[in-house]
């Protein structure tokens, strides 16, 4: 297949991927500020900074509120990574490569698009944001369905699995970092219903809440939270799923083309390393650190993916 | 004026070739086929069968209205079509040959010199130069009204990169969809292996015979208009859809950049014009071609679909001359008839058609999409006179025709059925050997009572064209 | 008369071009005044993708940049013959003379040339004396002068500054010729000073067709005639197509360009 379609197939369930991570992470700060209304506005604030894009959000809106925080993150076409914009940017790769599409695949994204389109024509309330959110999380479900039921299992499912698991990795990864950094000034509040609270929506924006409580009980702390979303390999958002997910799509990859590529050894190394790491380990080394450490490997095998696919001239 | 309706004759009797369709049309069960009409709509949109127009504001996306009364045409009427497409597109692949070599027809004066000395279009890079089939224009489209029973007239050729088989195919696979029980009952002809034949055809005109060829599609992007037809066409094909930023030259070849490497293409169906194919040899500045390609081409190493220089035989004036060209190669007389034309360029004809105008069409040599032409019949004094204005300051760059009595065929209005002005594209695919010409075509229809503008650009619609199965 | 030549280019770029492509026509067009008696073109930096002749006759190679190159050079030399022809070339084409009398972009009259060529409408001489009469009249009236045009400039802005380099003089003679009703093109090439083993770049002049004598070569900004100190490479409608070397590369610009000609008897 060409490079150009590749790098089409893996950028546009990269944004796909992302759309429905805003999606996740509002439905999460909705959560939160119903339930603990003391703190709204800091509420909706937290979930910005899970989204690394305060200071963007600062430029356009002078309050952070809920109405501007889920306008902002739903339909900003100058927030690069706001649903519209995203899902936006996944059509326009789809477009570009819709001969390796299946119909059904192609007709599915044309449709969340025509969809979300008119859905974020107006401004979103917080009352009819679940509903929002409903739609944007079903549809996305489509499109993954189509891929799953209609793609053949060749390179551009590769490409679209690689996609997906990249930006996913990514947004555990940052969601993490992102509420660490929250935490940290507050170690008075360990423990307290603020910090519970957090952590909660932690899960929440990872919808791994109802999972984590099947496993664990109620026993919501720290340590537990982490092992589960960076070491359970169980829990298809967790640092390791998506490592060993994109180990094996590239791996499939060196198969089909019957070549040996860089980012399959980088891949594989990353995913072998989380197999056997404890989360006491991390704790020990810094969880910041290690976060930090993950995204530039994560973001070396992404570029080494562009590189040794021909993504680009 | 009175014009030829297709599907009703002057006493209101429905012709013999609509009488099953209008037996199912007008059963209680079509009632409400209007509101059917969104349905079919919907289907174009989730497709993405749209085309991009670019406002100040934003881009949007927009549908070509789909009618969804068909237009139908017996197997006899479609004979008269098919050979005479075949003929012409025959005889216009000579003249490209001629008119890059040895240039007979000007040397035997058929021709007058100035029509290809100030042309544009005509490439001094193709002179003495065969392409690698022998072939120039693979594949064209040409613009037919009818005005009675029997007789079509062209109204245009187009020969360099003629659009619309996607519309064709596609109108053709929704009434598929809506109205299953008609195709069993009305025996339509199929115009869906049109993506296999040009697949065929292409590979049949590969500079290398010996193994397969690659075939790829070349488009400016998608925000071409007509990108939803490059991309239909390669998926259909079964092949790349390349962009420039795909493609470099390796070993003396054209190739494409693909996951596992280069790839080298054999053969490349460009939708990209002339102008911006090699920025070495035409525009400099040009971002959607391929540096160098030129150079492959002329060492043989590659097929370019339609051949860069094919427009010298598909603008306005030279059209005028086409049944002169078409005895002056082939010994015949032109099945199909030319609309009379005057060059205003030749001093009698401006004279004609500056006395004349308000019964004629006046239209730009190098025009397109019914743009900058003026319809004299429906122009009012201002209009005349300043398109007068406009005439005599370059006179060569107009040509102009009389009003031609479209025929019609009826549109479904919330109202019932409405006589619209349409014409018809038929599509020709040439190979070393054969002229094969799609059993349809693209049937174009004017949406405004009365228009006889037709193009989409210009509010136009389109139909499902059908020629009948002849038992 | 029997030369030996040597071109040798370089190009230093400002960064690694990502992609690049150039058009030589570095081999001297064969013709009855000039024959090849070998010929090579060596290549670094650079990879040599395809030869072939291109519509006037001139050969063509295109080259490719290697990957990661900082220079490209390119060394075209060998051994030629000139005879005697008296500036005069016939040649075989299916070019129709007419089509050189169509104005180009870079060779196209302005009102000032047009007006320039209106003295000449009356001329009573032969073709051919009119032919050398424009030629003296545009000598006598433009300064050669380096720098003062780009490769850009077309006839009608060089004939406004009454100044230019070959190449100007070279368009706005073609320019004249052609509204004259002459076939007239543009020759890029060698001329060898017979004071000198190394030479400072290549040249250009022009070609004009004359009925029943053929191609008379004409070289505005020097002695006019064309004689056997001439070396064409190619010949083309105007410097577009008869340029020595046309390229493009990508995300890189040139830093420098070597040059180094030299012609020996």
């Amino acid at each position: 297949m060409l490079g150009r379609n590749a790098a089409g197939i893996y950028w546009m369930f990269r944004y796909l991927e992302r759309c429905e991570n805003n999606a996740r992470l509002l439905r999460a700060g909705l959560r939160i500020s119903m339930t603990h209304y003391d703190h709204a506005s800091q509420d909706w604030e937290s979930v910005l900074m899970a989204t690394s894009i305060k200071t963007l959000f600062d430029k356009i809106y002078n309050e952070c509120n809920a109405s501007s925080v889920i306008n902002f993150i739903l339909r900003e076409k100058e927030n690069p990574s706001s649903v519209i914009s995203s899902i936006d940017k996944a059509r326009q790769n789809a477009r570009m490569i819709r001969t390796v599409l299946t119909k059904e695949v192609f007709e599915s994204i044309n449709e969340i698009y025509f969809n979300l389109k008119r859905l974020l024509k107006r401004p979103v309330t917080e009352q009819s944001l679940p509903k929002t959110i409903d739609i944007i999380q079903r549809q996305s479900a489509l499109v993954r369905g189509c891929l799953h039921g209609t793609m053949l299992r060749n390179d551009v499912y590769d490409f679209a699995r690689l996609g997906t698991f990249v930006e996913r990795a990514d947004n555990t990864a940052r969601i993490l970092d992102m509420k660490y950094h929250i935490l940290l000034p507050a170690v008075s509040y360990v423990g307290s219903s603020v910090d519970i609270s957090q952590w909660e929506n932690i899960l929440r924006s990872v919808s791994a809440y109802q999972s984590y409580k099947w496993l664990n009980e109620n026993e919501l702390n720290p340590q537990g939270i982490c092992n589960y979303l960076i070491l359970d390999d169980r829990l298809p958002r967790s640092l390791n799923f998506c490592s060993k997910n994109i180990s094996l799509n590239l791996k499939s990859l060196s198969q089909s083309y019957n070549t040996s590529f860089c980012s399959v050894k980088m891949s594989s190394g990353q995913s072998l390393y989380l197999k056997q790491l404890g989360i006491e380990e991390i704790f020990k080394n810094g969880l910041h650190e290690f976060l930090s450490t993950f995204l530039v490997k994560l973001n070396s095998i992404s570029n080494q993916i562009e590189k040794d696919f021909r993504f680009y001239k | 004026m009175s014009f030829y309706n297709e599907m009703f004759g002057d006493d209101g009797n429905a012709r013999l070739c609509y009488f099953k369709y209008l037996e199912w049309l007008n059963a209680p069960e079509q009632k409400n086929l209007i509101k059917r009409k969104e349905e079919a709509e919907n289907v174009f949109r989730r497709t993405g069968i749209t085309f991009n127009v670019y406002s100040e504001k934003e881009e949007t996306e927009k549908l070509i209205p789909f009618d969804l009364i068909p237009r139908i045409l017996t197997g006899d009427e479609w004979k008269i079509i098919q050979r005479g497409v075949e003929q012409r597109v025959k005889a216009i692949n000579s003249f490209l040959w001629d008119i890059y070599h040895h240039q007979e027809i000007i040397k035997a004066g058929i021709i007058p010199r100035n029509l290809i000395e100030q042309n544009e279009a005509f490439l001094p890079e193709m002179i003495g130069f065969t392409p690698p089939s022998g072939i120039y224009t693979h594949i064209a489209g040409i613009d037919l009204v009818r005005t009675s029973e029997k007789e079509f007239f062209v109204l245009e050729d187009n020969v360099r990169t003629p659009s619309g088989v996607s519309y064709m195919i596609e109108n053709r696979e929704t009434m598929y969809n809506m109205f299953p029980e008609l195709f069993s009952k009305i025996k339509v002809r199929s115009v869906t292996e049109y993506p296999a034949k040009l697949l065929k055809a292409l590979k049949a005109s590969s500079p290398q015979l010996l193994n397969d060829s690659t075939v790829a599609v070349l488009t400016p992007g998608m925000y071409n208009s007509a990108y939803f037809e490059h991309s239909f066409l390669a998926d259909q094909m079964g092949v790349e859809l390349v962009e420039s930023q795909d493609l470099q030259i390796i070993d003396g070849r054209v190739a494409m950049r693909t996951t596992q490497g280069f790839k080298i293409i054999d053969v490349l169906y460009r939708r990209v014009d002339d102008m911006f194919l090699d920025p070495l040899s035409f525009n400099e500045n040009s971002a959607l071609g391929v540096p160098g390609i030129m150079d492959v081409y002329k060492s043989g190493s590659i097929t370019i679909a339609n051949a860069p220089g094919t427009g010298i035989a598909d603008d306005k004036a030279i059209y005028s001359y086409i049944p002169k060209i078409i005895s002056f190669y082939t010994g015949q007389k032109a099945l199909l008839k030319n609309v009379e034309t005057w060059l205003c360029g030749n001093k009698e004809h401006l004279q004609y058609v500056l006395e004349n105008m308000s019964s004629l069409v006046v239209k730009e040599v190098h025009g397109s999409g019914g743009y900058g032409m003026l319809i004299g019949p429906a122009a009012s004094k201002q209009e005349l006179s300043a398109f007068k204005r406009k005439l005599v300051r370059n006179p060569a760059n107009y040509i102009a025709q009389p009003t031609l009595s479209l025929s019609t065929v009826p549109v479904l209005k919330k109202s019932g059925l409405a006589p619209r002005h349409v014409d018809l594209r038929p599509f020709a695919l040439v190979s070393r050997d054969n002229v094969f010409v799609t059993a349809g075509g693209l049937t174009r229809v004017a949406l405004k009572k009365g228009s006889l503008v037709v193009n989409s650009s210009q509010g136009g619609g389109t139909k499902d064209t059908w020629i009948l199965e002849t038992n | 008369m029997k030369m030996s030549l040597q071109n040798f280019v370089e190009f230093q770029f400002t960064a690694n071009p990502t992609y690049g492509i150039q058009r030589l026509r570095m081999t001297p067009k064969e013709s009855e005044r000039q024959k090849i008696l070998s010929w090579e073109i060596i290549l670094k930096g650079a990879k040599k993708e395809i030869e072939y002749v291109d519509h006037h006759g001139n050969v063509c190679v295109l080259l490719t940049f290697e990957k990661d190159t900082k220079s490209v050079s390119v060394l075209a030399q060998g051994d030629i013959e000139i005879n005697k022809t008296n500036g005069v070339t016939n040649e075989v084409s299916l070019i129709p003379k007419w089509l050189f009398k169509r104005h180009t972009e870079l060779a196209k009259p302005g009102a000032a040339i047009k007006k320039f060529c209106r003295d000449f409408t009356g001329f009573t001489g032969s073709d051919l004396d009119l032919v050398y009469k424009v030629a003296n009249m545009l000598q006598q009236t433009l300064k050669y002068e380096i720098g003062s045009t780009k490769v850009e400039t077309t006839a009608e802005e060089a004939f406004l500054l009454k100044k230019g380099v070959c190449q100007d003089f070279a368009h706005i003679y073609i320019s004249c010729m052609r509204l004259l009703n002459f076939p007239a093109r543009y020759v890029s090439g060698y001329l060898k000073l017979n004071d000198r083993k190394e030479q400072e770049a290549t040249h250009a002049w022009c070609e004009v067709y004359v009925n029943n004598l053929g191609w008379v070569g004409i070289d505005v900004s020097n002695n006019i005639i064309v004689d056997e100190n001439y070396v064409v490479l190619a010949t083309g409608f105007d410097y577009k197509d008869a340029k020595p070397i046309h390229g493009l590369q990508f995300e890189s610009e040139n830093s420098g360009i070597k040059t180094a000609i030299s012609i020996q008897q």
